[in-house]
């Protein structure tokens, strides 16, 4: 059970981690904040079920289900492998520094790929935690994460070519 | 052991970055990579796809998100209680001293009253054994005030006040002296005669006061001291006058 200055300690350090990781997957800024109330709702209501010494990884396990539930319902499920129904190069104009195109190159990764990314390089989870709070092996995360880290390498190198073209 | 080549560079470069690679293997790498620049590109691109990405400011949910933390918990009720049982505690046992105090005070004027010939009977305890017997009566100065005898007080026998303590201890006592303190000049010897009544439980009893009450006593007491010293100085003045000297007022031996 989690104590009422745990849960707010929770809210102090973890909200913003919630809060970039559920943005970078959706784009949409008020979405992500609802998600992340809602979250801290779940855990707020599930308190004497949570363990506080895994309050960080239960967060993120919520969050993670709560946006997949978010996009089935608005429709917004980016295909596994979608990278063939999204076009590349319709990049914004504001986007042309690596920042942008490493941000577009993310986007077009299919969702559990994305995921898989920003867990590991963003919130520095290792592959067997990853892999249960997606519900994967540790060695399926690292194939995951090869063939992201691939896709994303060409598509940063075809977004490089493009903007060098135009 | 595993080695480097065209088919798995990808793969090795992808674990160079990982840190899952020992020295040997890292160094493996980078040879292999500076054979061409194709990997060197290649593992450049590896580089880039690692997000770096700081924290967003603090976001304005935040404070929606909080909630009240409770400090009526159940463990700080209880510690709250017993501090203030326990200062209550202290609190009482410190007005029963001050009402001792107040009751010795009251029976020193008793013991004036019945050298007057307004009470019948007196008895009386050492000083030092009252003390005693009851330690937490430090001062003694309320019988220097009031003239007596610093080596006795007396206690009445008229159930108006008593020191159930002090009278338990006087059971043990089979004669009291009696000092007539205000019929004594300063510096005379005080004289001591013989009571002869033993004391019973039967004295003490005592009659609970109120602040207000104890006070007036007090008060009354003042001024009852104060009656006693001036009629104490003027018998002394008459004393003088009887026999034909006149009452001159001593000089100071300091002026001559």
């Amino acid at each position: 059970m989690i104590s009422t200055r745990e849960y707010n300690t929770a809210v102090k350090e973890y909200s913003r981690n919630i809060f970039r990781y559920v943005f970078k997957c959706i784009k949409d800024e008020d979405e992500a904040k609802d998600i992340v109330q809602e979250c801290y709702l779940k855990l707020w209501t599930w308190r004497t079920n949570v363990n506080p010494d895994k309050i960080k990884y239960w967060l993120f396990t919520t969050a993670h289900n709560t946006m997949l539930n978010h996009l089935k319902k608005s429709s917004k499920v980016v295909p596994m492998e979608g990278l063939s129904n999204i076009d590349p190069f319709v990049v914004p104009n504001d986007g042309f520094d690596l920042k942008g195109l490493i941000d577009k190159s993310l986007d077009l990764l299919p969702q559990m790929q994305k995921t898989i990314i920003i867990l590991r390089d963003l919130e520095g989870y290792n592959y067997n935690e990853i892999g249960e709070m997606l519900e994967l092996s540790e060695s399926q995360v690292k194939v995951y994460l090869f063939r992201a880290r691939q896709k994303m390498k060409e598509s940063l190198k075809d977004l490089n070519k493009y903007y060098e073209n135009n | 052991m595993r080695t480097i080549d065209q088919s798995n560079y990808e793969e090795w470069i992808f674990e160079y970055y990982e840190g899952t690679l020992n020295a040997e293997e890292k160094a493996q790498v980078l040879d292999f990579v500076q054979m061409d620049s194709s990997y060197m590109e290649e593992f450049e691109a590896f580089a880039k796809t690692y997000l770096r990405e700081p924290l967003p400011d603090k976001l304005p949910i935040e404070s929606s998100l909080l909630r009240r933390e409770n400090y009526f918990s159940i463990n700080y009720v209880i510690a709250s209680t017993l501090v203030i049982i326990v200062s209550g505690l202290l609190l009482v046992k410190k007005s029963e001293v001050k009402s001792e105090q107040v009751n010795i005070t009251k029976h020193s004027v008793i013991n004036e009253l019945h050298q007057q010939g307004e009470l019948s009977k007196e008895k009386r305890l050492p000083v030092q054994r009252l003390n005693y017997s009851n330690p937490t009566v430090k001062r003694v100065e309320p019988f220097v005030q009031f003239g007596i005898n610093n080596e006795h007080i007396i206690i009445s026998d008229t159930n108006h006040t008593s020191l159930p303590n002090v009278v338990r201890d006087l059971k043990e006592v089979q004669e009291v002296p009696k000092v007539n303190a205000y019929d004594s000049l300063s510096g005379e010897k005080a004289t001591t005669t013989i009571a002869p009544e033993k004391i019973t439980d039967k004295d003490a009893i005592t009659a609970p006061k109120s602040r207000l009450e104890r006070k007036a006593e007090k008060r009354k007491l003042k001024q009852i001291a104060k009656a006693k010293e001036k009629q104490r100085r003027e018998r002394e003045a008459q004393k003088l006058m009887k026999g034909n000297m006149p009452y001159v007022v001593p000089l100071d031996p300091n002026t001559f």
